[in-house]
């Protein structure tokens, strides 16, 4: 095993350990190594979606698809920012900044089991009625206003040349 | 009891070994590998290589009927000869009028992810006639491309080897346009054989400059990877009043005055630089970095910040970039179908 390998390993155990976790009909995605993590997720109507940037440069979320139009502006390394669903369908989202970074939410009518994807940093766990759910740890405070957290990490031939 | 204290010892070596591999900072030769040449060109699926797509979109390339005046080919901005630019602040266009941006190389065009300054074309396929059509460049109304191809005798034989039963269309023609454009790659650079290993080819003060690039300023954050590019969008505070990808996205503050990352790849020979060719020389550059941005607006980049740099390390950055100039193939002109 490289030595990065065993870095990744321990890296993405600490993350599983330390990830905030998110309340039923709340969800998690992560902004990291410019990619959505995960890249496809399926909530309710009314469900929220908790997008954090955990890259070490800044990203813009965003979405301009019918029924989710919304820009939670720049989020800087280290910052939650909250998306509320709140009508049916398919919505793509995107980084403005870098356009390789896209994702689909599907959002699914009240009561439709949400088959949530179990990567990325929230906790999938039963709530009971036998749906998966992204649970939270409600001691993690995260800006709904998408204020950056006080604790947040810091994250031919050739031309010749003119002389 | 000895079982038991070789097993908490044992755990104990674990744990500190973890603790070491937690610490221990990426090594140079790590650092190193995020920069290493892809050994092989990535053609999509829906347009898989094909030597006779390539060679006709050469030929389409380099040639001027592809403009409203006979006179423009898409070589005439992106000549080999300039590193697939052509060296001027801004390009010039249909009557020699001066466009607004300068003109993007086309070094390792394939792995593009956004084309165009603002982004505004995701695929070589989908950019390749939009300079065409453009009144102020190509100047050649679409529809009027392909009959005006199909008046050339030997372009129908060209389309029908490389494309059999599909005809000569705008597709068409855009098809073999990428599919060329998707074999211009940047040659083997100094800095290529240092991340192979050759320690003797960069200088000591190159090593330095690419250890503050990679290192201490961040730079590549968003001049990552082999091409020094993740196409990603920012206002670096240019002097400019052009909005860039904020006029396709005019509700999002972050990408107002906003242009894409463009590679370093062969950098030291392609001034002037920046989208509007607004800063001269490399050594330019360097110095707006260092200033944090010439014009501080409400879009600029959070990434972007004043970085206090002494006049060596402004040297040796310089010396590291110069090792990304490589070594291009020639570039074959094909005779024009008549």
């Amino acid at each position: 095993m490289t030595l990065a390998m065993a870095r990744l390993g321990v890296l993405l155990l600490a993350g599983l350990l330390l990830a905030p976790q998110a309340r039923a009909g709340e969800h998690a995605v992560s902004q990291k190594q410019k990619e959505f993590q995960p890249s496809e997720l399926s909530v309710e109507v009314g469900d929220e979606v908790v997008f954090l940037n955990d890259d070490e440069i800044s990203h813009n979320v965003f979405s301009r698809s019918e029924g989710a139009k919304f820009n939670l502006k720049i989020q800087r390394p280290g910052e939650h920012k909250r998306q509320r669903f709140q009508e049916p369908g398919e919505v793509v989202i995107r980084c403005a900044i870098h356009p390789k970074m896209k994702m689909t939410v599907h959002v699914k009518p009240k009561g439709e089991e949400s088959a949530a994807t179990t990567s990325g940093p929230c906790t999938v766990s039963d709530d009971g009625n036998g749906d998966d759910h992204c649970e939270v740890d409600a001691s993690e405070p995260m800006s709904v206003d998408g204020k950056r957290a006080e604790d947040a990490p810091e994250s031919v031939p050739a031309a010749p040349e003119a002389p | 009891m000895r079982g038991k204290e070789s097993q908490s010892g044992a755990r104990l070596g674990v744990l500190g070994l973890l603790a070491l591999v937690l610490a221990a900072p990426a090594t140079a030769n790590e650092r190193r590998e995020a920069y290493r040449r892809p050994a092989s060109i990535p053609h999509p699926e829906s347009a898989p290589y094909s030597e006779v797509r390539a060679e006709l979109g050469r030929t389409l390339f380099f040639d001027p009927r592809l403009s409203g005046s006979n006179f423009l080919a898409c070589s005439s901005c992106h000549n080999p000869g300039f590193s697939w630019g052509d060296g001027l602040p801004v390009a010039r266009g249909h009557e020699m009028k001066p466009l607004a941006r300068r003109t993007p190389t086309l070094l390792n065009a394939a792995w593009l992810d956004a084309l165009m300054w603002d982004g505004r074309a995701s695929s070589l396929e989908e950019q390749a006639l939009l300079p065409v059509a453009s009144p102020d460049e190509m100047a050649l109304p679409l529809e009027l491309l392909p009959p005006k191809l199909r008046a050339i005798r030997g372009y129908a034989a060209r389309f029908e080897a490389a494309f059999p039963g599909e005809g000569l269309t705008l597709d068409t023609i855009a098809r073999a346009l990428a599919a060329f454009q998707r074999t211009i790659v940047s040659g083997e650079a100094p800095f290529d054989r240092w991340v192979e290993g050759d320690e003797d080819a960069i200088s000591e003060a190159a090593k330095r400059g690419f250890a503050l690039f990679d290192g201490a300023l961040r730079c590549s954050r968003c001049h990552s990877g082999w091409r020094f590019t993740d196409d990603s969008f920012h206002d670096i505070g240019v002097r400019s009043a052009d909005r860039g990808r904020g006029d396709e996205f005019p509700e999002i503050e972050a990408v107002q005055f906003a242009f894409k990352t463009p590679t370093l790849r062969n950098v030291a020979l392609r001034a002037p630089y920046m989208h509007n060719g607004s800063e001269a020389r490399l050594a330019d550059v360097i110095d707006l970095y260092d200033r944090g941005g010439r014009l501080k607006r409400p879009s600029l980049s959070p990434e972007i910040e004043p970085l206090g740099l002494t006049d060596v390390q402004k040297s040796d950055l310089l010396a590291f970039l110069q090792t990304l100039n490589g070594a291009d193939e020639p570039v074959t002109v094909p005779a024009a179908p008549r």
